[in-house]
């Protein structure tokens, strides 16, 4: 029975993601005057799903071989170790969010 | 002058204090910062299992056994600005104002995605690199449609079924670095014609 639950659960939040990602679809079509198959975003979203799941894999093997339970933003940048790009994406939006933080707090105690 | 409000922040800060009014807050016990006591900006604490409000997988909620946490930076002294830093800090809440026009995948799904393949029950994730991640599965997928577009060259964006024999999935490091196809076993999202 647990299983069959978790099996729903899972279904539901493919269901979810498809209608997300067919969003993000769509709004990609439009900027670039294409045009994208139902196929098209059910085969994205079933990659974007498995992809999901090594990343979560990945991260919970990261944070417990440095001996924590909680997932850090150290190791979502492991995770984009080997591309530079996307390394530095994540890591300019991290600084940038941590700036932002800062700030909002020397604001606030005046 | 009154405090300048920071507008694109304010979305994840709002949804991060509806979360920790939503929840019990309970001290955190893996986390190495977290806040402790409610603040303005409405950063939320651990919330583990057991919420006081029960939300369903239609609202993107995090549900019970979400666990999330804030990396608390240390209190630091605030330095004054200069007027090109407030010109700076301005010309960032536009980039990141655009930023907000384009669909993303909720951060409550990705959450919930996440907590759902953790292996581990205790597992937990700081909402930074909940955050991180949803940028990272972000540019995933805008990168797959480009890439599906640019090797397509006109029509439509389709799924062909040529290799059955495709070798399991590239991991994101090697599909976005080396622009490896999308595939996984009986599956290969391409732009390019059948």
């Amino acid at each position: 029975m647990a299983d069959v639950d978790e099996d729903e659960v899972r279904e539901r939040l493919k269901s979810a993601l498809w209608y997300s990602i067919g969003k993000i679809v769509d709004q990609e079509s439009l900027e670039r005057n294409r045009n994208a198959t139902p196929q098209f975003i059910a085969a994205l979203t079933d990659l974007v799903w498995h992809q999901m799941e090594t990343i979560a894999t990945d991260l919970e093997s990261f944070s417990q071989h440095a001996g924590r339970t909680t997932i850090t933003t150290d190791d979502v940048l492991l995770l984009a170790r080997r591309n530079q790009d996307l390394y530095a994406l994540i890591k300019d939006g991290i600084d940038k969010e941590r700036a932002k933080r800062v700030k909002g707090k020397g604001k606030q105690r005046r | 002058m009154p405090p300048k409000a920071t507008g694109p922040g304010r979305g994840g800060r709002v949804a991060a204090s509806n979360n920790r009014t939503a929840t019990s807050n309970k001290p955190t016990t893996n986390a190495s910062r977290s806040t402790t006591a409610p603040r303005g900006r409405g950063d939320a604490s651990t919330t583990t299992g057991g919420a006081s409000r029960k939300r369903t997988i239609d609202d993107y909620a995090h549900g019970g056994r979400t666990n999330t946490v804030d990396e608390e930076e240390e209190e630091e002294e605030e330095p004054q600005q200069d007027e090109e830093e407030l010109e700076a800090v301005e010309e960032e809440e536009e980039e990141e104002e655009e930023d907000d026009d384009r669909e993303k995948i909720p951060p409550e799904l990705l959450t919930r995605i996440l907590h759902a393949c953790f292996e581990r029950e205790g597992t937990r994730i700081t909402r930074e690199a909940d955050r991180a991640v949803g940028r990272y599965v972000d540019v995933f997928v805008r990168e797959a449609i480009a890439r599906a577009a640019v090797e397509r060259g006109r029509g439509f964006l389709e799924v062909c079924f040529a290799s059955l024999f495709f070798p399991f999935p590239v991991c994101v490091g090697g599909l976005l670095g080396s622009g490896l196809r999308l595939g996984r076993p009986g599956l290969d999202v391409v732009g390019s014609a059948c």
